[in-house]
């Protein structure tokens, strides 16, 4: 019987010895893992109010979800808690952005976003996700619209002068007449537009909010509908508003291609490969009832999307 | 232009706009890029300037503002088979500036619809409008669109021969503050404030103006005791609720008042003095456009209209004897008269527009609409008179390929004094070539009487006194215009055969038709004898459906653009009608002049300095009401020949736009485009030279 006991205490003993390390074992491990998980955090930053970002970030998320990335979604009137445990935060607009640098967080950041300019922590990495298409593909929309559309006018300010500049580029490439006129302030579009008018056939138009933006826009497709010159839209609210057709990045693309980037970044040792990024997908969108009153024939949207899917090269 | 060409001009453009760009402020987030109200609903394209079923000639801004035009009448001129006259006439009426399409035209103008915005203005009592009293202003203007024929489907009541569509501008054009100012001879004093802005999605436009002037001159020297004081606010607000619903609102308020010139009438007829007549309008026009989703959307609008005129006076003194031999013992008669009226409209309308897909488009609707009017002159002895109508519209376009398309438009309208009619329309379009058109079409419409064709009755009456003061219960004079109970709508049926289409790349646009319109049943109100023991000379002025004619034509319109400094728009029109009456009515024959012309050449120096000149050619012709006593008939116009010209230039104060231009009109000698003096073929008034500056100042 003695024996017995001993040999039951032996082997408790060697139970708990064994319990512990293995429970140490088990910490450690969760401490590691605990450790990347902390490491693979990304804050996704939207304005609350934005249908748009709302689409976006959804995507994101589950993206990353399925990567095993852990993600959160915060808005950007609400960014004011202690977030050094996020890795790297992905803000959608100028709205979120600007929140994100007052907050004086110094993580890396992507910017989902045209303006390339918006003001961002110097010591952060940043990089940039535009959500327009690159000009190319919409000059290309233009040539698979309507060949006879041979004078394109583009307004621009001063904010968009870089998307002026990659239009003519992309324009000298695919032998299109584009002209740009600068609009200097807002009372100015008016006269700058029906300038463009008399000299153009169709207008392509800039994401600038200075110049397409809620309170502009009824003068400006008005104006462009009287005169019988149609417009094309960056985005599907813009064709939905009057725009002839439109070739943009709907929230699922920018969610797809902003979750790829992040993912690509935890894989490239936390570095952004690039700074400027274009989103991956698009949507090719027609407004028949504006064309048919415009008298132009327009090509099925399928038809258009695939064509477009076909450019390489630019 | 070759690539390499092409590359340098981008890249200078752009190292151009690199160089000499100033900052520009943003004025909103990037945020709300991906957030547009939609704008081109189904509603706002449904016309196509090509494709409409009827010709449609339209006046834009760029055209008022070259033809230095000072009232929209001016501006009017500028139509293929539109006259203008300015009525000074033998009966003490207030003067009118008339506009005629196609003749059959009295100083009322009745035979055609005015509409702005949608709300139609024509006056209820008497027909047609007072284009002295419409409270806008040209600078407020867009574009007028002026359809040819009737088109009641899509325009309502009263589109007859013509309709006349004044579309303002979106209150979130213009913005800022605009001051002009126009000082000429004939005491030529305009002015207009306009101030613009918006807050949030509420876009505002309000407009103060005034208007002044000494009106015509006498034939053989003199003014004409025709002038004109007038002041109007208006109003405009768009408010987009949201990026499917907008609301509009306008309203507006105006006093004019004008001078009017004693009778030149014979003493045998009551005579009128010298007096001012006064106008006042007032509007409300409250409209909810909302688009369902991306193939309905409907239009809600309701709109009151207001028109008090006060015109109180004593007659001259009236020769008794000379009305009838048996009052020949009674002292000379002044009969107090009291010609004031007030006129309200109520209106409100449901319109549904479906595109069902690429190829079909519907428009249903249903309207109410209310006139009364009080006048205790023109409806002896009821005074007051109230009139509903109902009206129920609809119109289908049919794109069968792209090549052929149907256009059917149809009205059903009933008012409590009518049975119902029915205005139906069809046209046909054959896009034969790229940019090319023909149109065949038919319609018909009605126009219902006025309330005072309809129920209309002037009694005059007063005591007679003889020297000894011996008083006479009988009435000393009475004009009766009597109301006949079974007076008919007039009817029209037109025929067209359009062509449209453009060349050389858009830069030429040409739409021309060949016209043939029956009326039937027209109203007219010969002075012609009568029982009613009332009247002492036993004749009246008596309303009924007398006349048919028959109106053929064709009309031209060239608008030619060239290198985008230049612009020559030219009209003409050739017209003929025939009376189909035995005996024949020359009172309508000779209504509309058979040949017009006008061409309106524009050029645009340096975007610094523009210059304008229009030449007008009017046949001769003469309006219905115009008649003298003499056995040789009608007295026309004469052949009219007339040229403005505009010269304005532009200057850049800092950020603002000051322009300044001159403006003369009637260069080529005065005319008389309306009236004569009885037994004479010379007009009482002329429209001679008007010379006139303009400055206009834009600011923020």
């Amino acid at each position: 019987m003695d024996v017995m006991k001993v040999k039951h205490v032996v082997n408790l003993k060697a139970f708990f010895k064994l319990s512990f390390v293995w429970a140490l074992l088990c910490m450690f491990s969760l401490n590691v893992f605990a450790q990347e998980k902390a490491a693979q955090s990304v804050a996704i930053v939207i304005s609350k109010n934005n249908n748009f970002q709302h689409q976006s970030s959804k995507v994101i998320q589950d993206e990353l979800h399925d990567a095993n990335i852990d993600s959160v979604i915060l808005y950007s009137d609400e960014l004011d808690v202690a977030l050094e445990s996020h890795t790297v935060f992905v803000a959608i607009g100028e709205k979120s952005i600007h929140r994100y640098t007052e907050s004086g967080i110094n993580s890396p950041v992507l910017h989902v976003s045209n303006n390339t300019d918006a003001t961002i922590n110097h010591n952060a990495k940043v990089s940039h996700l535009l959500i327009s298409q690159h000009p190319c593909m919409q000059l290309k929309l233009i040539n698979l619209l309507n060949s006879e559309w041979e004078s394109v006018a583009v307004l621009a300010s001063h904010s968009s002068l870089k998307q002026a500049s990659n239009i003519v580029q992309c324009a000298i490439k695919l032998n299109i007449n584009v002209l740009v006129y600068s609009v200097e302030n807002s009372v100015d579009i008016t006269s700058v537009l029906e300038k463009a008018i008399s000299t153009s056939k169709v207008i392509l138009s800039v994401a600038d909010p200075s110049i397409y933006n809620r309170y502009t826009i009824k003068n400006i497709l008005l104006t462009l509908f009287r005169s019988r010159v149609p417009v094309i839209g960056f985005s599907e609210s813009f064709v939905d508003a009057g725009a002839i057709a439109g070739v943009f990045t709907s929230p699922g693309d920018i969610g797809k291609t902003a979750a790829h980037l992040v993912i690509d970044f935890f894989e490239n040792s936390k570095q952004f490969k690039d700074t400027i990024n274009y989103p991956v997908g698009f949507t090719v969108k027609t407004n028949r009832r504006v064309a048919q009153s415009l008298e132009v024939d327009l090509p099925d949207e399928e038809d258009i999307q695939s064509e477009l899917e076909e450019v390489e090269g630019l | 232009m070759s690539m390499n060409k092409r590359t340098i001009f981008s890249v200078l453009g752009l190292a151009c706009m690199v160089i000499n760009h100033p900052v520009v402020a943003s004025s909103t987030s990037e945020d709300s890029l991906l957030d547009f109200p939609v704008v081109l609903s189904a509603n706002v394209i449904a016309k196509n300037p090509t494709k409409t079923p009827l010709a449609l000639s339209i006046i834009d801004k760029k055209m008022i503002e070259a033809s230095g035009a000072r009232t929209i009448p001016d501006a009017l001129r500028l139509i293929p088979g539109i006259v203008v006259g300015h009525s000074v006439n033998e009966f003490g009426d207030k003067p009118l500036i008339v506009v005629s399409y196609h003749g059959h035209s009295d100083q009322f103008s009745k035979r055609m619809n005015v509409l702005i915005d949608g709300r139609s203005i024509y006056d209820p009592l008497l027909g047609g409008v007072n284009w002295y009293n419409i409270p806008i202003v040209l600078g407020d203007i867009e574009r007028i669109e002026v359809t040819h024929g009737p088109n009641a489907s899509t325009y309502g009541s009263n589109s007859f021969q013509a309709v006349i569509n004044i579309i303002t501008r979106h209150a979130s054009e213009d913005k800022g503050h605009m001051v002009k100012a126009k000082l000429g001879n004939h005491s030529i004093i305009d002015t207009t404030y306009r101030y613009a802005d918006a807050i949030d999605d509420l876009d505002y436009r309000f407009t103060l103006s005034t208007v002044n002037d000494d009106g015509q001159d006498r034939k053989g020297g003199g003014d004409a005791f025709d002038d004109v004081s007038a002041g109007i606010f208006d109003y405009r607000l768009d408010y987009q609720y949201d990026n499917q619903n907008k609301l509009t609102y306008t309203g507006s308020y105006g006093k004019t008042d004008q001078n009017t010139e004693a009778t030149l009438r014979p003493d045998t007829q009551p005579k009128l003095p010298q007096r001012v007549i006064s106008d006042t309008s007032a509007h409300q026009l409250v409209r909810w456009d909302s688009t369902i989703n991306s193939q309905q959307s409907f239009v809600l609008k309701y709109f009151y209209n207001y028109l008090n005129e006060v015109d109180a006076f004593n007659s001259l003194p009236i020769d008794l004897s000379l009305v009838n031999a048996g009052l020949a013992g009674y002292d000379d008669l002044v009969l107090p008269i009291n010609k004031s009226f007030e006129s309200q409209r109520h209106n409100i309308e449901f319109t549904h527009f479906i595109n069902t897909d690429d190829q079909m488009n519907f428009t249903w609707g249903i309207s109410k609409q209310n006139d009364s009017v009080d006048s205790s002159h023109y409806l002896y002895p009821t005074n007051k008179i109230s009139r509903d109508t109902y009206r129920l519209f609809g119109d289908v376009i049919w794109d069968i390929n792209s090549k052929h398309r149907i256009d059917l438009g149809l009205l059903v309208e009933k008012t409590d004094s009518n049975q119902s009619d029915v205005s139906p329309r069809f046209s046909y379009f054959y896009h034969f070539e790229k940019n090319h058109y023909l149109r065949i079409g038919v319609s018909k419409a009605v126009r219902t009487p006025f309330i005072f064709e309809q129920s209309g009755q002037i009694s005059f009456s007063a005591t007679l006194t003889d020297s000894d003061g011996v008083f006479a219960d009988l009435p000393a004079v009475d004009y009766v215009y009597a109301d006949e109970n079974n007076l008919e709508p007039e009817k029209i049926t037109s025929l067209e055969l359009g062509y449209s289409g453009s060349f050389f790349q858009d830069a030429l646009s040409v739409d021309a038709r060949l016209f043939q319109d029956e009326l039937e049943d027209l109203i007219h109100s010969p002075f012609v004898a009568t029982t009613a023991p009332e009247n002492v000379n036993g004749l009246a002025f008596i309303f009924d459906n007398l006349y048919a004619t028959t109106t053929r034509g064709v009309e031209v319109e060239l608008d030619l653009m060239l290198n985008n400094v230049t612009r020559f728009i030219v009209n003409t029109s050739l017209v003929d009608i025939t009376s189909n009456d035995n005996p024949v009515n020359s009172d309508f024959e000779e209504s509309a002049p058979k040949k017009s012309f006008s061409i309106l050449a524009m050029h645009d120096f340096n975007d610094i300095y523009t210059a304008s000149i229009g030449f007008y050619y009017i046949g001769d012709m003469s309006f219905t009401d115009v008649n003298n006593t003499n056995s040789t008939g009608l007295i026309n116009t004469g052949i009219i020949r007339k040229l403005d010209l505009r010269v304005a230039r532009d200057f850049r104060v800092g950020n603002e736009t000051l322009s300044a231009a001159v403006v003369l009109q009637n260069l080529l000698g005065e005319y008389g485009d309306y009236d004569a003096i009885p037994n004479s073929p010379e007009p009482i008034v002329v429209q001679n030279l008007n010379a006139f500056i303009e400055v206009k100042m834009k600011f923020r």
